[in-house]
């Protein structure tokens, strides 16, 4: 029995099978498969699993075994195509054909020359600026040598595992591409059930088709997060689900948590949890409890692991989940398709499900001990990056709630801003903070000028004409805490105007002038080029629409465009500096 | 069990994998009386049919399954017993 119920292959085939349009108006997926095994029902699974995730597929199926010609003949179907996404579906079967197939003599360069001669192909396409996705190959159940097998790449199965380390070394300079990991979910699944060799004879298929939902899901997973989509909040409940038992009725004394039995496994629940805060996940309590009773085995327990400071919102009274689940959403300014709630209580995952049908709420198991394994079978916790900010962001979101909190308190506005004693830094892309740069444009959602979704390898390539492409990344920091890195503008130099090409805020530092300090930098940035004008546009998406007006309010004019994509022009020589309470840092 | 049973058992799989709820079987049905049987949806039937009836076709089996007539006496013989 496996923790995590496995997703219906038939029936996602079925739903991929009969997809026709776009009627629930979903942004549009442009994926192609170029594969070394059939993708007939695994492409209909992958639809099914993008709609799932709030994309409509949009998906060419390259022939099978003809990767190479596609990428390469500048002409083929798939460069017509002009997928944003590139899934390079390997299998381990298709490599096992080519190893049985070289001499004994060239066995130990096998696993180099086909991971540089996939990686030249990797290169090609991340060059055309397409994403790529790349599976890391299952180990076979070929190994020859018995135990000693790990010794010797002439073993198939040690043969197959150098190229996956091979693929991840060469994926670490190669930002735009992602790998698959097959090899994790087969192995979740056990390599006997995910082989089928009587498919692979039959049809080319790579493993069973019961599997393929979850080679699926993986995909979407990470078409989902390099579209900006994260997860960016768990939020807990207490009883029986930190602890076992109720803390009101059961006491300090009374809880299980610790020690052997299913105290262990509360206590290990928790050990997961501050791992997640760590990589960079925000951690909010929502519990039907008394304030007090709530804070006591944070404050008092021996064996509690996450502590109050782990904790960016702490919501503890006898109001409805969903209407605390909505104060925490507010209070930390993120979207509610980016929680995820997880309550041991089906009333209240219910509940919040039906006032707040964006968060997710995961079914939870009904033992703690499996509660990891089964929130990872979720596939919550996908990422494209891992970067210092992500270390630091619980800290930065408990200062956030700290400002909101004294934001309530505070009459006067100006007032306000001025005691945080704000210092910023606008400096032009660097090495260093190229990968939090590209996290950035991929992430933002709501601010965001026109989602062109710039990759790392595009942000390099901006850094290397800095000035044909003035591009600037912006700090913050005040009196409270370090925000980093939160907002990115790239731009254009065409004759004496400055083109804006993408301009990016993370929301944390909305209403406080850096966006107004930011417009002067730039006006500044022009005048001492010998610029004369500022050319914008404003790209609506579904979720950008609190900056369509945002050239409006520097005195813009619009020139040309609708209501969904306009185009504002400003003569340096007519800015007016808005006042803004922050003053220059330093870099 | 018998190859009455069998064949209501083996209906409901049809009916499930080809889409269509009044699939009624009969022993010298194909693929080409049956809509959605084609290819790809036969490895997907031959699947269903093993969850089913728990048992394992050979890959030669798989591929030279002609009719339902067939299939119901392959089931037979490897639930007998």
């Amino acid at each position: 029995m496996s923790i995590a119920p496995k997703p219906d292959y038939l029936k996602m085939a079925q739903q991929g099978r009969g997809l026709t349009g776009n009627t629930l108006g979903y942004p549009v997926v442009k994926l192609a498969i170029l594969s070394d095994n059939s993708t007939r029902q695994l492409t209909n699974v992958l639809k099914a699993a993008l709609v799932e995730q709030g994309f409509f597929p949009d998906i060419y199926e390259g022939e099978i075994d003809s990767i190479a010609t596609e990428v390469l003949s500048g002409d083929s179907p798939l460069h017509k195509f002009q997928p944003q996404f590139v899934w390079l579906n390997l299998c381990s079967q298709a490599y096992r054909e080519r190893f049985y197939h070289v001499a004994a003599n060239e066995k130990e360069a096998l696993p180099a020359n086909y991971a540089a001669e996939v990686f030249s192909l990797v290169d090609a396409l991340a060059e055309k600026g397409f994403q790529i996705i790349l599976n890391l190959l299952p180990p076979p159940l070929e190994r020859m040598f018995g135990n000693y097998s790990a010794r010797t790449l002439h073993s198939l199965q040690t043969s197959v595992a150098e190229v996956s380390r091979l693929f991840v070394e060469k994926s670490k300079h190669t930002p735009q591409c992602h790998l698959n990991d097959i090899a994790f979910l087969a192995a979740r699944t056990g390599l006997e059930n995910w082989y089928e060799e009587r498919l692979w004879a039959h049809s080319k298929y790579m493993c069973a088709p019961s599997c393929f939902p979850l080679v699926a899901q993986s995909v979407a997973a990470i078409v989902r997060v390099t579209r900006g989509r994260l997860v960016k909040c768990l939020v807990l409940d207490l009883d029986n689900t930190l602890w076992g038992g109720v803390i009101g009725d059961d006491g300090l004394e009374g809880i299980e948590l610790g020690g052997m039995g299913s105290g262990e496994s509360f206590e290990r629940f928790q050990r997961y949890l501050l791992q997640l805060k760590n990589r960079g996940l925000i951690l909010a309590v929502c519990s039907k409890n008394n304030e007090e009773a709530a804070r006591q085995p944070f404050r008092g327990h021996s064996a509690m692991v996450l502590k109050e400071q782990d904790i960016a919102v702490f919501v503890a009274n006898w109001n409805a989940k969903s209407a605390n689940l909505e104060h925490i959403i507010k209070v930390l300014n993120i979207g509610a398709d980016s929680v995820v709630f997880v309550d041991d209580s089906a009333f209240e995952r219910n509940e919040v499900r039906q006032a707040l049908p964006a968060v997710i709420v995961p079914e939870m198991p009904e033992d703690p001990a499996d509660f990891p394994a089964f929130l990872e079978a979720g596939g919550y916790f996908e990422t494209v990056t891992f970067s210092d900010d992500d270390r630091k962001r619980a800290q930065m979101y408990q200062e956030e709630a700290q400002r909101t909190t004294l934001q309530i308190g505070t009459k006067n506005i100006h007032e306000y801003l001025a005691s945080l004693e704000m210092k910023i830094t606008c400096q032009p892309f660097d090495a260093q903070h190229l990968a939090r740069i590209a996290q950035l444009l991929q992430r933002s959602n709501q601010f965001n000028l026109r989602t062109q979704r710039f990759s790392e390898g595009q942000c390099q390539d901006f850094m290397a004409q800095p000035d044909q492409h003035p591009c600037f990344h912006i700090k913050l920091r005040d009196k409270v805490g370090d925000y980093g890195l939160i907002s990115v503008v790239c731009a254009q130099q065409v004759e004496n105007c400055l083109n804006i090409l993408e301009y990016v805020m993370s929301c944390r530092v909305l209403n406080r002038g850096v966006e107004q300090y930011t417009m002067t930098f730039l006006m500044n940035y022009c005048s001492q080029h010998g610029l004369t004008k500022i050319n914008g546009e404003y790209i609506a998406t579904e979720k950008n629409h609190m900056v369509s007006k945002f050239y409006e309010q520097f005195g813009f004019k619009r020139v040309s465009g609708t209501e969904s994509r306009s185009v504002w022009e400003l003569a340096v020589a007519d800015y007016v500096a808005p006042k803004v309470f922050i003053r220059d840092g330093q870099p | 069990m018998t190859r009455t049973e069998i064949t209501g058992k083996l209906t409901a799989v049809f009916r499930e994998v080809f889409e269509d709820g009044g699939i009624v079987i009969t022993e010298s049905m194909t693929a080409k009386d049956v809509e959605k049987w084609d290819s790809v949806s036969h490895i997907d039937m031959i699947c269903s049919v093993e969850k089913a009836f728990a048992i394992r076709l050979t890959t030669r089996q798989v591929a030279g399954l002609k009719s339902v007539g067939e299939l119901l006496s392959l089931i037979e013989e490897k639930t007998a017993g």
